[in-house]
C-alpha cells in the first residue's frame, strides 16, 4: 500500500504540472479517494484540493463522503498508529476541514452536511495538546467559510476567544489571527475582547503587535481610523524590516484614500499657499539632505527626492537650479545608485532643465552619459539632449504640476498612423510582433541542411541550362514568382531544403514579405545554389522599390521603431503633440 | 504549501536544507543567513511564528538544533508546527541518539513525509518501513 500512495502521490505532480493531460485519470482518483488504506485515501486528498480550489462546485457530490471520513477518522476509527498523540491523525483531519470548507463556502446545501461532523470535530478537540489547538483553528476557519449557523459560531467564538486569553504566546497568535478573519463577519467579537487587544499593542513581541495592527486594519471605520493609522505610524518608527516597512505604508495609503479626512489637519490641502509653503520647504530640506557627502540613502527616497525637486524646485526661487543640478549629477554619479532610481533623476534633470536656460551641468551631463553602458540611460540622455535644443517644445511637454492635472495620454499613438501608412506605402514591412519574429527565425534555423551534398551536381548544371532558357519567359519583375523558389526547392532533396522557409530571396531578387502571394504554376525545373546566385547577381540592377526591400527585415523594423520613438523630435511639423 | 525546511545550530550553520521551490543558489545562502538571524535573536517567550518578507517562518529549538521550516499564508502554522515535532520524533525513533551522521537517511524521512510542500505522511511506521527495508538489503 506504500506503492499505491506513492504513485498516488506522482499523479498530484503530474496533475500540478499539466492539469490537461491528466483527465482521463479522474476515475482513478475517485478509486483512491475510496481505497481501504487510509495512505493511499490521505495522498488523493492533495489531488482534490488542488482540484476543488480551481472548480468547487464539480466536486459537491463528493462532499458526503468526505464527511464520513471525516467521521471515522474522529471517532477513532483508524488503526492506532495512525495516532499522533493520541489525537487520531491530526493532519489528515486539518486536510478534510480544508476541502470541506472551500465546498461548503456559500452554499447552505452543502453546509448543511458539514454540521454534524463539525460539531463532533470540536468537541473531540478538547484535549490540551498543540495539535488539538491547530484542529481547532481549522474548525473555526471552515465554521466561517462556509455558510453560517449560529451555534456553530458561538462556539468557535467561544473557542477564539480561549486561544486570545491563553497565556501561550503561540495561541495568542494563532487567536489573533483566527480574529484577523472573522473580523469582518463578525466584529462584535473584536469588541468583546477589545481589551485583550489593546494589551497586544503594547506586547514586547513584534509579531503579535503586527498581527492586531492587522485586525486593527480590518476594523477601521470613519471613527477610529485616525487613531489605528497614528498606531500604524508609531510601529513603523519602531520598526527596522524593509518588507514589514512596505507593507504597512501601504496599507496605511489605502486608508489616506479612503477616508482623507485624516491628513487634513495638519495640512489643509484646500489652501493653495499651504501648497506651495509644504512644497519649498520639501525641496529645501531635500537640498540640504543632498548636499551631505558619503550618505546612503534608500533607493526609494532618493526617488523621492528626485521627484519632488524635479516638479517643484522652481518653487525654491533664491536657489540656483544650477545647483540642484548639480547636486542630481553627482547622484547619477554614485555606484550605489541602481538604474531604476537613475532614470528618476533623469526626470527630475529633464524637467528642471525645461524651465531653465541653457546649462552647462545639462550639457556635461549629456556628454558624460551619451555613451553610458546602460541602454536606458541611453535613451534617456538623447531625449533630454533633442528636447534641449527646443526648449519651446520642451516647456509644453513638461508643464508644472502636471501631477496634479490630468493628462491624457495616447497610448496607441495614433498620431503616427500617417507617419506609418506612408512608410507602408514606401515598401516598408509592416511592423511584426516580437513572437512572430521568432517563430521565423527558429524556421529559418531548421533549414540547414546536414546532408552532404550528393552527386547530382552534375545533373543539376544541365537543369540550371533547362531554367536559363526558360527564365525570361517564367520571370516577372513583380514578385509574384516568390512561390517559384520555394516549389522548385522541394524537388531536389541534395540542394537546399527550402521547406518551412519564408521565401525571401526569388530569382529577382529580394522579395518583401507583404508582397508575397501564391506563385505562378510550378515550373518543373530544379534551382541549384549556382542558379539562385546567378539570379540574384542578374538581379541587382533593379528598381527602386525593389532597393528598399532589399535591406534586411530587421534593420527595417528598428528603423521604424526608433523612428516612431523619436519622431516628436525631428519631424514637429507633421506631427501635432 | 511549505517553502522550505532547514536545521541549523546555534551557530548559524545549516545542518539541513530542503526546498520546495526553486530558489538560485546564492540567494539561497542569503536567505538562510537572513532567516538564522531572525529566529536566533527571539527570546523564549516569544511567539514561534516569524512574518519575514512574504512568507511565514515556524521554528522550534531543541537544545542547540534550530528546525526552521517556511510556509506560505494557506499553511496552518500550528500544524506546522507539530510537524516539526513530528519529524524530530521519527528521528529520534530511528537513530535513537545520533542524528547527524547518517544525513542521507534524514532527507529520506524528510522526503516520506514531505513532498510538493505539503504534507503527505505523518505515521512513523509507515514513515520508516522504507527505511527498515532499505537497512536489511543493506545488510543482507
Amino acid at each position: 500500500e506504500i506503492i499505491r500512495r506513492k504513485a498516488v502521490q506522482a499523479l498530484y505532480k503530474f496533475y500540478l504540472i499539466a492539469p490537461n493531460q491528466v483527465q482521463h485519470i479522474h476515475d482513478k482518483f475517485r478509486k483512491a479517494l475510496c481505497d481501504r488504506d487510509v495512505g493511499v485515501m490521505a495522498a488523493s486528498l492533495h489531488i482534490y484540493l488542488e482540484m476543488i480550489k480551481e472548480n468547487s462546485s464539480g466536486y459537491k457530490d463528493l462532499t458526503e463522503s468526505f464527511v464520513i471520513i471525516l467521521k471515522q477518522v474522529v471517532g477513532g476509527k483508524l488503526p492506532i498508529d495512525f495516532n499522533y498523540h493520541s489525537v487520531p491523525a491530526p493532519w489528515l483531519q486539518i486536510q478534510l476541514l480544508r476541502i470541506l470548507g472551500l465546498l461548503g463556502k456559500d452554499d447552505p446545501r452543502t453546509s448543511e452536511l458539514m454540521y454534524d461532523v463539525l460539531e463532533e470535530s470540536l468537541r473531540r478537540a478538547e484535549i490540551n495538546h498543540n495539535i488539538t489547538y491547530a484542529i481547532l483553528f481549522e474548525c473555526v476557519q471552515t465554521i466561517y467559510t462556509i455558510y453560517p449557523k449560529s451555534e456553530l459560531l458561538e462556539k468557535a467564538a467561544k473557542c477564539i476567544g480561549k486561544f486570545v486569553l491563553s497565556p501561550q504566546i503561540n495561541l495568542k497568535y494563532l487567536g489573533l489571527k483566527a480574529l484577523t478573519c472573522v473580523i469582518q463577519q463578525d466584529p462584535n467579537l473584536a469588541l468583546e475582547h477589545q481589551m485583550t487587544i489593546i494589551e497586544c499593542l503594547d506586547h514586547p513581541d513584534p509579531i503579535i503587535k503586527r498581527e492586531t495592527l492587522e485586525i486593527l486594519y480590518r476594523i477601521t471605520n470613519g471613527h477610529n481610523v485616525v487613531v489605528i493609522v497614528q498606531k500604524m505610524l508609531d510601529y513603523l518608527k519602531e520598526t527596522k524590516e524593509e518588507y514589514a516597512i512596505i507593507t504597512l505604508a501601504g496599507k496605511i495609503a489605502e486608508l489616506a484614500e479612503k477616508y482623507p479626512f485624516i491628513f487634513q489637519k495638519p495640512f489643509g490641502f484646500d489652501d493653495g499657499k499651504e501648497d506651495k509653503q509644504l512644497r519649498t520647504y520639501a525641496v529645501r530640506s531635500y537640498l540640504a539632505l543632498l548636499e551631505e557627502e558619503n550618505v546612503f540613502y534608500p533607493q526609494k527616497f532618493l526617488q523621492v527626492m528626485s521627484w519632488v525637486l524635479g516638479e517643484y524646485s522652481s518653487l525654491a526661487t533664491d536657489v540656483d537650479p544650477e545647483i540642484i543640478l548639480t547636486r542630481l549629477h553627482n547622484l547619477l554619479k554614485k555606484t550605489f545608485v541602481t538604474s531604476e532610481t537613475k532614470a528618476w533623476i533623469m526626470a527630475a534633470v529633464t524637467k528642471i532643465a525645461s524651465r531653465a536656460a541653457s546649462s552647462k551641468t545639462v550639457d556635461k551631463l549629456i556628454q558624460e552619459f551619451s555613451s553610458s553602458l546602460d541602454t536606458c540611460m541611453r535613451q534617456h540622455t538623447f531625449e533630454l539632449k533633442h528636447l534641449c535644443e527646443d526648449k519651446v517644445l520642451m516647456k509644453g511637454l513638461l508643464p508644472f504640476d502636471a501631477s496634479c492635472n490630468d493628462m491624457v495620454v495616447d497610448a496607441s499613438l495614433s498620431f503616427l498612423d500617417e507617419f506609418v501608412a506612408e512608410g507602408l506605402g514606401q515598401g516598408a514591412a509592416p511592423y511584426k510582433p516580437h513572437h512572430q519574429r521568432q517563430e521565423e527565425k527558429l524556421s529559418q534555423e531548421k533549414a540547414l541542411n546536414f546532408e552532404p551534398y550528393g552527386l547530382s551536381f552534375a545533373s543539376s548544371v544541365s537543369s540550371s541550362g533547362i531554367a536559363g532558357r526558360q527564365s525570361p519567359t517564367g520571370l516577372s519583375f513583380g514578385s509574384d514568382t516568390s512561390g517559384n523558389s520555394a516549389d522548385m526547392g522541394h524537388k531536389e532533396t541534395n540542394t537546399l531544403k527550402l521547406e518551412g522557409v519564408r521565401k525571401l530571396w526569388g530569382k529577382e531578387g529580394y522579395l518583401p514579405k507583404k508582397e508575397s502571394k501564391v506563385g505562378k504554376e510550378d515550373e518543373p525545373q530544379t534551382v541549384s545554389c549556382s542558379s539562385l546566385l546567378a539570379g540574384r547577381v542578374a538581379e541587382t540592377p533593379v528598381s527602386k522599390s525593389d532597393q528598399v526591400s532589399n535591406l534586411s527585415e530587421e534593420e527595417k523594423e528598428k528603423q521604424q521603431l526608433a523612428s516612431t520613438l523619436f519622431v516628436g523630435l525631428g519631424s514637429n511639423a507633421n506631427v501635432s503633440l | 504549501m511549505i517553502k522550505f525546511f532547514l536545521m541549523v545550530n546555534k551557530q548559524g550553520q545549516t545542518r539541513l536544507s530542503r526546498y520546495y521551490e526553486h530558489i538560485e543558489i546564492h540567494k539561497r545562502t542569503m536567505l538562510e543567513a537572513e532567516v538564522i538571524k531572525n529566529c536566533l535573536s527571539r527570546s523564549k517567550d516569544q511567539c514561534s511564528f516569524i512574518e519575514y518578507k512574504d512568507f511565514k517562518l515556524v521554528y522550534r529549538q531543541y537544545a542547540a538544533l534550530f528546525v526552521v521550516v517556511g510556509i506560505n499564508e494557506t499553511e496552518n502554522e500550528m500544524a506546522v508546527y507539530e510537524l516539526i515535532h513530528n519529524f524530530v520524533e521519527v528521528l529520534d525513533k530511528y537513530f535513537s541518539r545520533v542524528i547527524m551522521f547518517n544525513l542521507d537517511r534524514v532527507h529520506i524521512i524528510l522526503d516520506e513525509m514531505v513532498l510538493n510542500g505539503c504534507i503527505v505522511e505523518t505515521n512513523p511506521n509507515r514513515i520508516l518501513a522504507p527505511l527498515f527495508v532499505l537497512d536489511k538489503v543493506a545488510e543482507g
